[in-house]
């Protein structure tokens, strides 16, 4: 058959193509540069080098002569100062990252430093500011205390302030209890918070739907001002920042809240949260009053307008 | 036994002696350092494939220092100081495992 003597014939002459050729191209001819480093480890000198005495050794012995070598010892001087060069560039390496490492330390620590004063400094601020209200509230009531009418205008100002969450509060109501996943739960990280601003605001808003008067997380009692919001992992109530666990209470018909937040879409959620990241919360009637304590809601540049 | 005697030394002195490095050549150091890693290993291959030569170890380690650093300098002024310390250490790193690989088959025949 033709057809099969032709394939025969092309595969010889490739057969001959590759045995003319010069010399066969290397695999990795693409990547020359990496072969060449491998190469070329070793310095090429010292082989160089080794061959060049080795041949004048060879003509010397060959013409009966001693060999007329470099003295040894200056060699081994060089190559001990080499050395030396060696240690010292590794040691003074060595001692400036510790030293280093020294001052990074000492700044973080400073920085520490200065935000342990700065926050405590915001705590004996914020309760001057407490005291200072309740200084206010004092003499107001000293103030209106004294006329009928005036009696009269300070219980409203107190239900006014109970209600946007300026004034202590005491009554009956429910605890919700937040916390994170338990340490075996699966896929868990223990740097992360598990519990977010998200669940802390579905609480929030799913007791105020429950029929809560007054609501506190962890003592930040929250106004019409209050932010629960997340920064870098850290959950803030008021821009106060606060830690797991977080104990939402709140003031109400203890038992119609309990119900009405298990049932709605607080414990909806909570049970949702718990089943996909395996955070831990708990609904509690509290036995005794709870008392809220006082946020802070002022007003700077806000007045009320006058109604005709 | 001298040569082992002077790295002793500079090591001891580096720590011991508060050698105060200029600001402008900190950051060449760990190169600097790399490269003489790299004479040093080929240095130690060449002693045990018998080929090993004082200058040419001394010149190769100072030539390696020298323009591993200069190198490194000259990114910096070009601003890829980053990217060149990087393809030194490659480079280097390459060359060390090459040699290390080649001292470990002739200590341990493995």
């Amino acid at each position: 058959m033709p057809d099969t003597s032709r394939v025969t014939m092309v595969r010889v002459n490739a057969t001959i193509e590759q045995q003319s050729r010069p010399a066969p191209r290397r695999l990795d001819a693409s990547m020359s540069l990496l072969a060449d480093i491998a190469e070329t480890a070793l310095d090429p000198d010292y082989r160089r080098v080794t061959q060049a005495r080795r041949e004048s050794e060879g003509r010397a012995e060959a013409e009966g002569a001693r060999s007329p070598s470099r003295p040894r010892w200056l060699g081994s001087v060089a190559l001990a100062l080499g050395l030396l060069v060696v240690g010292l560039l590794i040691s003074v390496a060595a001692a400036r990252v510790q030293a280093n490492a020294g001052v990074i330390s000492a700044e973080r620590e400073s920085l520490m430093e200065r935000i342990r004063v700065a926050s405590d400094d915001a705590d004996s601020l914020q309760e001057q500011v407490s005291s200072l209200e309740s200084d206010i509230r004092a003499l107001e009531s000293a103030q209106l205390e004294s006329t009928s009418v005036g009696e009269q205008v300070a219980g409203q100002m107190s239900t006014l302030r109970s209600a946007v969450g300026t004034q202590r509060v005491v009554g009956p109501g429910i605890t919700v209890l937040l916390n994170d996943a338990p340490e075996d739960w699966p896929g868990r990280d223990p740097d992360t918070s598990d519990v977010l601003d998200i669940d802390l605001q579905q609480v929030a808003n799913a007791l105020w739907t429950a029929g809560a008067e007054a609501i506190a997380i962890n003592g930040q009692r929250l106004t019409p001002g209050s932010a629960i919001r997340q920064a870098n992992d850290i959950i803030q109530v008021n821009y106060r920042p606060l830690s797991s666990p977080y104990h939402v209470s709140a003031v109400g018909n203890d038992q119609e809240l309990a119900t009405k937040f298990d049932q709605g879409a607080g414990g909806q959620w909570l049970r949702a949260a718990k089943r996909e990241v395996g955070i831990q919360f708990e609904i509690t009637i509290e036995d005794d009053d709870l008392v809220l304590p006082a946020g802070n809601a002022t007003l700077i540049n806000a007045v009320p307008e006058e109604v005709p | 036994m001298i040569p082992l005697i002077g790295l002793a030394l500079g090591l001891a002195a580096g720590f011991l002696v508060d050698v105060s490095v200029p600001l402008g050549l900190q950051p060449y150091l760990p190169i600097a350092i790399v490269a003489a890693m790299d004479a040093l290993f080929g240095g130690f291959r060449s002693l045990l494939e018998g080929t090993f030569d004082n200058r040419v170890f001394v010149i190769s380690f100072v030539s390696n220092v020298l323009i591993a650093s200069l190198i490194v300098w000259l990114g910096d002024q070009i601003g890829v100081g980053s990217q060149l310390s990087t393809a030194v250490i490659v480079v280097l790193g390459i060359r060390i495992f090459t040699n290390v690989a080649s001292i470990r088959r002739q200590l341990f025949h493995a």
